[in-house]
C-alpha cells in the first residue's frame, strides 16, 4: 500500500459542497419544493415579510451581485428547516444569521463571481446614492469581524453586548473592532487617519 | 462624522430596500449551449461513476479521460494506516504556488477536451503550458507524474489542472510563483454561465525533490511550513521535530506528511474520510486518538484545513471551530489548550500546537503578515486579515509561553 505523495488542492471546492451556484439553481431548488414537498402558507409569508431585512444585510456585508442569491439560499435553509426553524422565537434572526455566515463566507470568491454575474446584465434592485454606495462599498472592504460588527451594530441596531453575543465574543473585542472599524472609514471615506 | 455617513447609508439603504420588490422563486431556466456542454460533461461523469461503481472503485475516481486507472487495480486510496520513516536523500516538502489573475475559458468544451489531453503534454515542448486533468482522487501514478512536470517549470510557466469536486468540474489555471486565484467552473447543468472565482488553491507533494533549499526554511536553518493562500503568505511556522498536518477536509483521502526540523520528511499519513476514523469532513471525536497517536511523534500537531466558519447556527457545536475545540479539549482532559487557528472564511485552517507543550517561539519572517480579521479569545486566536503578526507573537507569548 502506497501513501499519495502529491496531492492537489483545490481548497474551497474541497470544502464546501457547491451551494452557491447560479441563482437559477436556487430559485428552481425552492421552487420545487415549495411545490412538491407542501410548504405551508406559512413560510411563504415569512419569506415575503422577512425578505427585505435579510437581503440588506447580505447586500451590506456582500455586495449587490450577491445578494440575492445568498439570501435566497438563507431563505432556501430557512425552508429545509422549517419544522424546526418555525418553533424558533425568531425565525428571521436565525435566517439573518445564516444569511450573514453566507454572506462572509462566501464574500471573497463571490466577489469574483458577482462581476462575471454582472455581465449577466441582471438589473440591480436597489439603487443608493453615490455617498451611500461609498460608504457601504468601503465597509465591505473592511476585516471580516469589523464589517460584521459594523453591519450588525449600525445596520441592524444592536447593541455591543448583543453583537458580541451574536459573534460568539465578548463586548470588549466588539468595541475593538468597531473602533478599528470606525477609524478605517474615516481613513477611507474622509481621509483622516 | 463617521457615524453620521453610517447612519446616512443605513437610512439610504433602508428605503432602497423597502422600494425593492422582493423575487418570485423562479423557474429554472431552459438549458443553453453553455449547459448542453455541462449536461455532456455531466453525462461522462455519470457514465464513468457506473462504471467506476461496477468495478469497485469509488465514483470519484477520476472518469472519461485517457489517463484512468485500470478498473482491475484496487482502489487507490489506502485504508487508514499510519507509517513513520525517516527521510531518503533529498527528500524535501515543497510548495509550488500558482496563480492567475483573471481568466476564462470561452469554450468548456475545449476546457473538458484540453483536460482530456492532460498528462501527455510536455511543458517544455509546448512553449511552457501544459494541461493537467487532476481531479482530487487521480490515480496516484498521475499524481506522481505530475509532481515529476511540476519541478521543470520556470518562472513564467503557466500551468492548468481540472479538478472534479461532485458534479462540477472546475478548471484552473495558473503560473508558477503565485497561489491559483482563478477558475473556470463547468457544470452542473443549472450553470447558467462560466463563473470566474476566487479560488485560493496551492500545489503540495509530501516527496519531492527540491534542488535547492525551500525557501519556507528560515534563514537559522528551523524547518517551518507555509501555507500560502492568494498570493500571500499566511503562516510560517518553525517546526522543531513536530508533526505538520495538512488536513485537507475532502471527500477523498488526506494527506498528512510529518517533517522535522531539517525539513526532512518523517512520516506520511493517509486516510479516507469513508473507511477511516475520519468520518466526517472535520476533526471529530473518533480523530482524537489518532491525533494523539501522532503527537506521540513529535511535539505539537499542526492541522491545516480547518474550517473555522459556521454555515447555519444550527451547526455551531459540531462546525470545525467547535470540534477543534472538543478535539483539543479531549485531548487535555477537559483542559483549555492554546491554539492558534489561522483562517479566512470559508477556506479557514487551523494550526494547532499540541502535545507534549507548545513551542516556545514563533519565527515570523519580516514580511510576513497574516491577511484578514482576528478573533482574540482567552484561549484561541483567530487570525485572519487585517492582523499584523505582532499582534500573533504578543498573544502566543503571553497565553501559552506562560502555560508552557
Amino acid at each position: 500500500m502506497t501513501a499519495p505523495t502529491f496531492t492537489w488542492i483545490g481548497i474551497r471546492d474541497r470544502i464546501h459542497v457547491p451551494q452557491t451556484g447560479p441563482l437559477v439553481r436556487v430559485y428552481g431548488e425552492m421552487r420545487d419544493e415549495m411545490l412538491t414537498v407542501g410548504t405551508p402558507v406559512r413560510f411563504e409569508e415569512f419569506y415575503r415579510t422577512g425578505y427585505r431585512r435579510v437581503y440588506r444585510l447580505v447586500w451590506a456585508l456582500a455586495g449587490p451581485s450577491a445578494a440575492e442569491e445568498l439570501t435566497q439560499d438563507a431563505f432556501l435553509r430557512a425552508h429545509r428547516n422549517w419544522a424546526e426553524v418555525a418553533k424558533l422565537d425568531d425565525p428571521l434572526q436565525w435566517v439573518s444569521r445564516v444569511a450573514r455566515n453566507l454572506a462572509i463566507s462566501r464574500f471573497r470568491r463571490l466577489g469574483a463571481e458577482a462581476r462575471a454575474l454582472t455581465k449577466l446584465d441582471r438589473p440591480e434592485p436597489v439603487r443608493l446614492a453615490e455617498s451611500a454606495t461609498d460608504v457601504w462599498e468601503a465597509v465591505r472592504s473592511l476585516p471580516r469581524r469589523q464589517r460584521e460588527v459594523v453591519v450588525l451594530c449600525y445596520l441592524e441596531g444592536f447593541t455591543r453586548t448583543e453583537a458580541a453575543a451574536e459573534l460568539g465574543v465578548s463586548p470588549e473585542t466588539v468595541k475593538t473592532h468597531l473602533d478599528r472599524a470606525r477609524a478605517s472609514l474615516a481613513n477611507q471615506l474622509e481621509g483622516q487617519p | 462624522m463617521i457615524d453620521e455617513r453610517l447612519h446616512e447609508a443605513v437610512r439610504d439603504l433602508d428605503t432602497a430596500t423597502r422600494r425593492m420588490s422582493i423575487p418570485v422563486p423562479r423557474q429554472r431556466r431552459a438549458a443553453g449551449p453553455l449547459q448542453a456542454v455541462a449536461a455532456a460533461i455531466m453525462v461522462v461523469i455519470a457514465i464513468g461513476a457506473v462504471w467506476a461503481i461496477a468495478d469497485g472503485h469509488p465514483a470519484e475516481q477520476p472518469v472519461g479521460t485517457s489517463t484512468v486507472s485500470s478498473p482491475d487495480e484496487p482502489a487507490e486510496i489506502p485504508a487508514v494506516t499510519t507509517t513513520t520513516r525517516r527521510p531518503g536523500a533529498g527528500e524535501r516538502y515543497s510548495h509550488v504556488p500558482l496563480s492567475i489573475a483573471e481568466w476564462s475559458v470561452a469554450d468548456p468544451q475545449s476546457v473538458h477536451e484540453a483536460g482530456v489531453a492532460s498528462l501527455e503534454f510536455d511543458p517544455l515542448e509546448s512553449g511552457g503550458e501544459f494541461l493537467v486533468l487532476s481531479p482530487v482522487d487521480a490515480p496516484i501514478s498521475e499524481l506522481q507524474a505530475l509532481s515529476a512536470l511540476l519541478p521543470q517549470i520556470d518562472e513564467s510557466t503557466s500551468a492548468v489542472a481540472i479538478g472534479v469536486f461532485q458534479d462540477v468540474w472546475t478548471v484552473y489555471r495558473a503560473e508558477r510563483g503565485d497561489s491559483v486565484t482563478a477558475c473556470v467552473r463547468v457544470g452542473p447543468e443549472s450553470n447558467p454561465c462560466v463563473l470566474l472565482r476566487d479560488i485560493g488553491a496551492a500545489w503540495t507533494t509530501g516527496d519531492r525533490i527540491s534542488p535547492e533549499p525551500a525557501p519556507w526554511i528560515a534563514p537559522n536553518g528551523t524547518a517551518v511550513v507555509r501555507f500560502e493562500d492568494h498570493g500571500s503568505t499566511l503562516w510560517m511556522i518553525p517546526i522543531d521535530d513536530v508533526v505538520a498536518f495538512p488536513w485537507y477536509f475532502t471527500d477523498s483521502a488526506a494527506h498528512l506528511t510529518a517533517f522535522d526540523a531539517a525539513g526532512e520528511i518523517i512520516g506520511d499519513h493517509v486516510f479516507d474520510p469513508l473507511t477511516g476514523p475520519m468520518t466526517s469532513p472535520y476533526p471529530g471525536p473518533a480523530d482524537v486518538d489518532l491525533i494523539r497517536a501522532l503527537t506521540q511523534q513529535g511535539s505539537a500537531v499542526i492541522a491545516f484545513g480547518t474550517d473555522v466558519e459556521a454555515d447555519t447556527p444550527s451547526d455551531v457545536g459540531v462546525t470545525p471551530y467547535g470540534e477543534l475545540r472538543s478535539v483539543l479539549l479531549a485531548l487535555n482532559d477537559g483542559r483549555t489548550v492554546p491554539a492558534v487557528i489561522v483562517g479566512q472564511g470559508d477556506i479557514g485552517f487551523a494550526v494547532v500546537w499540541l502535545g507534549a507543550g507548545p513551542p516556545t517561539r514563533i519565527a515570523i519572517p519580516d514580511d510576513l503578515r497574516a491577511d484578514e480579521a482576528t478573533i482574540v479569545d482567552d484561549d484561541m486566536i483567530v487570525v485572519t486579515r487585517g492582523v499584523a503578526m505582532s499582534e500573533v507573537i504578543e498573544w502566543w507569548n503571553t497565553h501559552v509561553e506562560t502555560m508552557s
